[in-house]
């Protein structure tokens, strides 16, 4: 007859032990999931909200590109078709014609083309924007404000953590679907 | 002679517990530089990059020709227009109500709508007409719904109306023209339309922003915000005469596309109200600057309203010439009294 089996005494550093595996499993496991969430998930890039931003110039001088990935962009179903286009001229303009010394854009970057009088198409000519936004204050704050900035995802690098989001003090910069990288205005919007 | 102290023995509770301390100040130190970088609003700017306005949003006080005397909570938030009726009651659109108050007596019925209130305009008899986006509504005046007129057309978006005895005007923002009906609801014109020679149309409105008032006598005053003036027709339609111009100076109207709204005074005066940058001026019955009622200093909150675009401060008149704003931020009706040097 065997004598009976004495109970195993705890000791610590059986207890850590155990510890220690029951954590790497559960690691182990989150891990997992964690992956099988970030294959799934589609793919987002960053865009700004245009009915936050507030055009403070940031995003022309904190992108980590030379000439920002936010660009001014023209809502055309939107726009008013100004002959005084508060985000094409100056305050007090001392005429309504291209002068450099009238236009609002420091590169002048927006073009003026004559419609039927007394309307006027304006155009954002890309290459020279800056994304500043003054133009932005001007429309937003007299007209429609068909006038917003923009992150223009063939240049944008969609880092990691946009240095743009980082100093917005509007918090208008968010991670959206690149399937719909780009946050409209509508006049539904308006008034 | 000193003994030296021996080694403190390592055991293992002591290093989890220095070891978890050092985390959490890491962790702490982590936390701070964090939230200073993503809390540090830069606005600053680049000047050469900056909208300027400050220039034009100080008045010389020697053109304020009215104080402010007093306020009148709106009983609905969003506060939008202000209009005053016969009997001296006010007619408040505030969301999608449309609120009769008394100065003295106080708040009196009130009827809620569909869809957001764009105008209102009381009748000589106490009625009132009510325009939403894209229709009118008709109320007697005990605030019972009377009738509801056909929409002008789909892309209708009303934004004036003005009711007199005979005729009623209703200014469209969407086709720019003005709308003229009998009392019963019947089109009988359209003001501001094509004409030959003409390829423009009459009216410029960029944004919706069109208003419309009658009288007094046979005359129609529209405000033309994209030409910056204000026009007068006869009741059937012929241009009479007009006045304005586009200016940030305190004479002229600024922007791209002002007034925004308007109300004479019973003496002819005009009373015009300026969004973008916000300001109440008063005009000669001939359309001559006399002075301001109200500066943008009045409605500071205004110029910083970047995330709602510029919001326009309906202005109306009441039987002892006061003028009363609309001032939809602040949610209340804010009355003017002309001062007796001026």
């Amino acid at each position: 007859m065997s004598a009976p089996e004495a109970p195993s005494v705890p000791t610590r550093r059986g207890f850590l032990g155990a510890g220690l595996r029951g954590a790497l499993l559960f690691a182990a496991g989150a891990f997992t999931t964690l992956m099988g969430r970030h294959l799934r998930a589609e793919r987002t890039v960053w865009q700004l909200d245009p009915y936050k931003c507030i055009a403070c110039t940031n995003c022309a001088t904190h992108c980590v590109l030379e000439q920002s990935a936010v660009k001014c962009v023209q809502f055309h179903p939107m726009c008013g078709y100004c002959k005084l286009c508060t985000g094409y001229f100056e305050p007090q303009p001392s005429g309504l014609n291209t002068g450099a010394e009238n236009q609002v854009c420091p590169t002048g970057a927006i073009q003026r083309r004559a419609l039927e009088d007394p309307y006027y198409e304006y155009r954002i000519d890309e290459p020279l924007c800056i994304g500043c936004g003054k133009c932005v204050v001007g429309c937003v704050l007299f007209g429609n404000g068909s006038f917003a900035l923009q992150v223009r995802h063939d240049r944008c690098l969609n880092c990691n953590e946009c240095a743009i989001a980082i100093v917005c003090p509007a918090q208008a910069f968010s991670r959206v679907p690149a399937s719909q990288p780009y946050q409209l205005k509508t006049r539904e919007h308006q008034a | 002679m000193n003994r030296s102290r021996p080694p403190a023995a390592v055991n293992r509770r002591g290093f989890l517990a220095r070891a978890a301390r050092r985390l959490g100040w890491v962790g702490l130190a982590g936390l701070v530089t964090a939230r200073s970088r993503a809390g540090a609003p830069q606005t600053g700017g680049e000047p050469a990059l900056r909208y300027n306005l400050d220039r034009f949003t100080k008045t010389d006080p020697k053109y304020l020709r009215f104080e402010e005397v007093g306020r009148v909570p709106s009983p609905r938030a969003s506060l939008r227009r202000v209009t005053v009726g016969p009997s001296g009651h006010w007619y408040l659109a505030a969301g999608n109500h449309v609120c009769q108050l008394h100065p003295r007596t106080g708040p009196g019925w009130e009827v809620t709508l569909a869809s957001t209130v764009r105008c209102v305009s009381p009748g000589p008899e106490g009625d009132l007409l009510v325009g939403v986006r894209d229709h009118l509504e008709a109320f007697d005046a005990r605030g019972q719904r009377r009738s509801t007129w056909a929409a002008p057309g789909p892309k209708a978006w009303l934004t004036g109306v003005c009711a007199t005895a005979r005729d009623v005007f209703v200014a469209d923002a969407a086709s720019r023209v003005v709308l003229h009906y009998d009392r019963g609801g019947t089109l009988l014109g359209r003001i501001g339309t094509r004409g030959a020679g003409r390829t423009g149309g009459v009216f410029v409105v960029p944004s919706p922003y069109f208003d419309v008032h009658a009288g007094p006598g046979e005359e129609l005053w529209v405000a033309n915000p994209g030409r910056h003036r204000l026009e007068s027709f006869g009741l059937e339609g012929t241009p009479k005469t007009s006045w304005g111009v586009a200016s940030f100076d305190l004479a002229g109207f600024c922007g791209c596309c002002n007034p925004a709204h308007f109300v004479r005074l019973r003496d002819g005066r005009f009373i015009t109200s300026e969004k973008g940058i916000p300001r109440i001026k008063v005009y000669s019955a001939t359309g001559e600057f006399e002075g301001v009622v109200a500066g943008p200093e009045a409605f500071p909150e205004y110029l910083d309203n970047l995330n709602r675009g510029p919001v326009g401060l309906d202005v109306a008149v009441d039987e002892a010439g006061q003028v009363l704003v609309a001032d939809t931020l602040a949610g209340a009706v804010r009355i003017f009294r002309e001062r007796p040097s001026a």
